[in-house]
């Protein structure tokens, strides 16, 4: 594994403006001072509580945010967020949406074209997918938001607990194909709540609370930190 | 390339809208041209029929003004409210914001070119025949497009911090809709106040229209070249 920075963090915060009545409003810091070097191929797990800035901290890494303070440096990669069911509009047909979504995500509408077979394969949907998706069961509608998603190919996969769509046996593949993805040579920050999770599928993990860095580490450490806390708190 | 991308996503966005837009009804397209028909009727029946302001070729006069006039609405109001609506994309992928008024842009655009070439041909039957002042007619279409684009994508970038701007913008367009000679001619209107008619581009445009598709005369090119 190389240890070559991908995206470095120092202090870094970001407010959201939260109103207080008219005419007056404050800043509300959902990441207060957050500092962390993300490095190339690692699988990066970020813990914390609801409301702890996890999200938050997904939209900077993916660019679409910038901090409010502190400094941000990409080392020249690409990072973008596994969003499934983007832009789906409910009167179209699947094979409309993937186009759309895909298009959303930043594919090419070449690219989309050449794998949208391999896209109605993997969605499982048979002769649904010529169907508007008003008619998709909520299932359905997962796979292919899964379908059309993992056809995308940043440098850096930043995910936001998507794993679980879909019906068992789904889920299965749809977790099989994150695991193949998480092992391979990609960069991955998985956040999530639930500390099984991230213990089976990141080398490295780091915990946040209030917007605040609470520890970094191993993921077993970290793990045990915020368990420890979190039983404390009971 | 991304230029590319962006151009690829406005182009598919715009007819995934549309096609939306048709699904959700029973009959689909048709409400687009039903739409102004049935604007145009009911201001037909309180100023042509009620009131008797009505001016001679009321129905093509009236509808004339009401199809540019509803283009401009039509466009600022789904536009100004864009950026905010998208704001759910927004969160997850980064997107020049200006693509989501320029989405709306387009849908609109389209839907008025079906319902204008459906007054052209209303016109042709009614008697007002092609002349040569249609030479100008795109020149109009263009700087009407101008104005409406440059309003739309303005707003568009100001609803998001002000929000209660949207609420304004409703009332500022009817305001303008009672001005800009719609459904009167400003020729009824007194002659102190014509020079504050003309103010209003809208005004001028909706009278473009009218001398070139009615009237075969050239429409007032310094007017439209300060909206310009």
């Amino acid at each position: 594994m190389s240890h070559q920075l991908a995206i470095s963090l120092s202090n870094v915060g970001a407010y959201y403006w939260r109103q207080e009545g008219y005419f007056r409003r404050s800043r509300y810091w959902a990441l207060n001072n957050v500092s962390f070097n993300l490095y190339h191929s690692e699988s990066l797990g970020v813990i914390g509580r609801n409301g702890a800035g996890k999200s938050t901290l997904l939209q900077l890494l993916a660019g679409i945010i910038k901090p409010d303070r502190g400094e941000l440096v990409n080392y020249g990669v690409t990072a973008s967020l596994l969003s499934l069911q983007l832009g789906f509009i409910p009167y179209l047909t699947g094979r409309q949406n993937a186009y759309l979504s895909g298009l959303l995500l930043g594919l090419e509408k070449s690219l989309i074209a050449e794998r949208i077979e391999e896209i109605k394969a993997f969605s499982e949907l048979g002769d649904f997918f010529e169907q508007s998706i008003n008619t998709y069961s909520s299932g359905m509608k997962a796979r292919l938001g899964f379908s059309v998603a993992f056809q995308l190919d940043p440098d850096i996969l930043l995910v936001d607990e998507v794993l679980g769509v879909g019906d068992s046996e789904f889920r299965t593949k749809s977790a099989d194909m994150m695991r193949k993805k998480i092992r391979s040579d990609k960069t991955i920050v998985l956040v999530s709540h639930n500390p099984l999770m991230i213990k089976q599928l990141c080398d490295r993990a780091i915990w946040i609370e209030k917007g605040v860095v609470q520890a970094e580490g191993s993921t077993d450490e970290v793990i045990r930190a915020y368990e420890a806390r979190a039983n404390a708190s009971k | 390339m991304n230029l590319r991308r962006y151009l690829d996503l406005i182009i598919y966005k715009t007819f995934a809208d549309l096609r939306s837009e048709a699904a959700k009804t029973y009959i689909g397209f048709l409400w687009w041209v039903l739409d102004p028909i049935i604007f145009m009727t009911i201001f037909y029946i309180v100023f042509g029929l009620l009131m008797q302001r009505g001016t001679e070729n009321y129905v093509p006069f009236l509808l004339t003004g009401l199809v540019a006039w509803r283009w401009f609405q039509a466009t600022i109001i789904h536009g100004a409210n864009a950026i905010l609506a998208g704001r759910g994309l927004m969160r997850q992928v980064y997107i020049p914001k200006i693509l989501f008024p320029l989405i709306n842009i387009m849908t609109d655009l389209l839907k008025f070119i079906v319902v204008l070439a459906i007054l052209l041909v209303f016109l042709w039957f009614y008697g007002f025949g092609i002349n040569v002042s249609y030479l100008a007619f795109p020149l109009v279409l263009l700087v009407q497009f101008t104005l409406i684009a440059g309003l739309t994508i303005l707003l568009s970038g100001l609803v998001p911090f002000l929000p209660d701007l949207r609420l304004l913008v409703e009332h500022i367009l009817q305001l303008m809709f009672f001005v800009s000679g719609i459904f009167y001619d400003a020729s009824q209107i007194p002659e102190q106040y014509k020079m504050y008619f003309y103010l209003n581009p809208m005004a001028n445009i909706v009278e473009a229209y009218r001398s070139i598709l009615m009237y075969g005369q050239w429409p007032d090119w310094s007017a439209l070249s300060v909206i310009f």
